[in-house]
């Protein structure tokens, strides 16, 4: 067997990745082929260095900062969802307090009282409601 | 399983795997986070092989920040100089390492380092066992060179 095509062979030997008969292959030929034996070792000793490698750990704050992420975002949904319902009691306690001007023009008004001064010239336009008196438009003089 | 145990139970080992990759301590503890994240996001969580899968996303992960990065390239030149100048390997077989092409450097890693066998390897990087078995030899050879080169 040549030496190329051996090569592959000896990377998959150290790896104890190959078939019996190819292991007896390999273990045939390097005992003849000075070479090859050489690049056998050559090959343990990249492995083993490789191995040797100081890889660091990554820092506590990362490894904290990860493990808070699911947390922080269920959390982040849970106050979104709290304020999200507040804001749908408020809204309902409170809407009618601010009716907006469209709407109460709507609705047709039984009465109009326009209110006159001399000194401040202005006019209010008031309508009558349930009993209560709204003002529905104010023009003239500021207060 | 928790995502919380398959974090604790896997970091170490991915962050081995990243490191090796990108060889400098803060770009892999980076892409340590954007692992984790997209496997939380995910919405299957239903995955027999954790080592597999994790160092699928992680591979995905370091290949997407080298695109991005490769976009940018030209901007940040300057910077990236500045920042290789820092990054210190100690052993001439991690300099050897860092020499390697990604397709040549990602068996070794996951070989020596990850200690997968040659189908796992396989099945991360979806190609047939027969191309890792000789992209392991042509990384060696690589080294080899290298080492005898610097020597």
């Amino acid at each position: 067997m040549s030496c190329e095509s051996i090569k592959e062979l000896i990377s998959a030997y150290i790896d104890a990745e190959l078939e019996r008969v190819d292991i007896l292959r390999v273990e045939e030929h390097i005992e003849k082929c000075e070479n090859c034996s050489n690049i056998l070792k050559s090959y343990q000793n990249i492995s083993s260095s490789i191995c040797s490698i100081e890889i660091p750990e990554p820092s506590e704050k990362v490894l904290k900062r990860i493990i808070m992420f699911p947390r922080r975002k269920v959390y982040r949904l849970r106050r979104l969802a709290v304020s999200a319902s507040l804001l749908v009691i408020l809204g309902t306690l409170i809407a009618p307090l601010f009716r907006s001007e469209e709407n109460i023009a709507q609705e047709t008004p039984k009465e109009y009282y326009i209110v006159k001064e001399e000194k401040t010239p202005y006019t209010e336009v008031y309508y009558e409601r349930e009993g209560n008196f709204v003002l529905t438009s104010y023009s003239g003089g500021s207060f | 399983m928790d995502i919380e145990n398959i974090f604790l139970d896997y970091h170490d080992y991915i962050f081995k795997y990243i490191y090796g990759m990108v060889q400098n301590r803060a770009e892999a503890e980076d892409l340590l986070q954007d692992t984790f994240i997209k496997v939380m996001k995910a919405a299957n969580k239903d995955i027999k092989n954790w080592k597999g899968y994790l160092l699928t996303i992680a591979r995905n992960t370091v290949y997407d920040h080298w695109r991005k990065r490769k976009n940018k390239f030209s901007l940040d030149l300057l910077k990236l100089k500045t920042k290789e100048k820092d990054i210190e390997l100690k052993l001439d077989i991690e300099k050897g390492i860092k020499k390697l092409s990604p397709k040549l450097k990602e068996v070794i890693i996951l070989r020596e380092i990850n200690k997968l066998e040659y189908q796992e390897i396989a099945d991360v990087l979806g190609i047939e066992k027969g191309t890792v078995k000789s992209r392991l030899s042509r990384a060696r050879d690589e080294l080899k060179n290298f080492l005898e080169g610097s020597k």
